[in-house]
């Protein structure tokens, strides 16, 4: 098994640009993805199987810092969707593979990114501040 | 891009040097169908996933969620389908996701299969819970007669 620790510094060290983050913040975000996904899975089929302990895990997710932790999720989601989207395209286009459109359509997704994420991370932000202690 | 999928008959390649060229294409591998189900659940997953955020996650949030509102989201046969549409997609592109980055870093073929095959017993699991939930619907006696 290749040791994790040297993929983490090697894939800081191989210095591939934008290519290369998207592509590690595609693995990230798809990772993110994809723990909640099996976890909120089996907490919503609660509803079904052991209704009467479905509110604990709401209870859970209630508190401030699982709600960090879903305002990650939201970025993990939208920057995995939008990079998925651009990396489909050029797969079903391949005649736009030219390395400066590589390049602009990852500052594309950052930016596509920014404007969804920024404002649903204020206001779940809010959301999270106003039920604090309470 | 018909062109290219035609799984026995010949394709066009790109024109080299004003020539065009006749090539067979191979028939479609597993691992092809698995590449082109990654791409076809990802665009899908775009709608589905967005939209589930948007409603489920930032404009209701878990202060608003209860078995109640469970039950009364799911009185609506539409949204067990798009439930039923989401848990489909995102959790089959998420195993073959979990197993390319596993042999990414796996590379014995013995431990790769078992990964696979771990993948495959907890999410089937997992979707199977999801489907019969989905089915089922919420189980509770008694839920409030102002909750649907």
């Amino acid at each position: 098994m290749t040791n994790p620790v040297a993929t983490m510094s090697e894939g800081l060290r191989y210095r591939g640009r934008f290519g290369q983050w998207a592509w590690i913040l595609h693995r990230v975000g798809g990772l993110g993805t994809v723990l909640f996904l099996f976890l909120h899975v089996i907490d919503t089929s609660f509803v079904y199987f052991w209704p009467d302990h479905y509110i604990n895990w709401i209870m859970f997710y209630r508190t401030w810092y699982f709600g960090l932790g879903e305002i990650a999720l939201v970025g993990c989601v939208l920057y995995h969707g939008l990079n998925g989207l651009r990396v489909a395209l050029f797969d079903l286009r391949p005649e736009l593979w030219t390395p400066e459109l590589q390049q602009r359509s990852v500052v594309y997704v950052a930016i596509a990114f920014a404007v969804l994420f920024v404002p649903a991370a204020i206001f779940m932000g809010g959301n999270i501040l106003s039920h604090l202690g309470g | 891009m018909s062109a290219t999928t035609t799984t026995t008959g010949a394709a066009q390649s790109p024109a080299v040097g004003g020539m065009r060229r006749r090539v067979a294409l191979p028939e479609k591998s597993l691992e092809t169908r698995i590449w082109q189900f990654m791409r076809i659940s990802g665009v899908a997953l775009i709608p589905l996933a967005f939209g589930h955020l948007a409603i489920m996650h930032v404009i209701n949030s878990v202060h608003d969620m209860n078995l109640c509102f469970v039950a009364a989201r799911w009185d609506l046969l539409a949204w067990r389908i798009y439930d039923a549409a989401l848990l489909g997609f995102a959790m089959l592109h998420g195993m073959s996701g979990l197993r390319t980055v596993a042999e990414d870093y796996v590379h014995q073929p013995g431990l790769q299969r078992i990964i696979r095959l771990a993948i495959l017993l907890a999410g089937g699991a997992v979707i199977l819970m999801g489907a019969i939930a989905l089915i089922g619907g919420v189980r509770l006696v008694d839920i409030p007669a102002n909750c649907i």
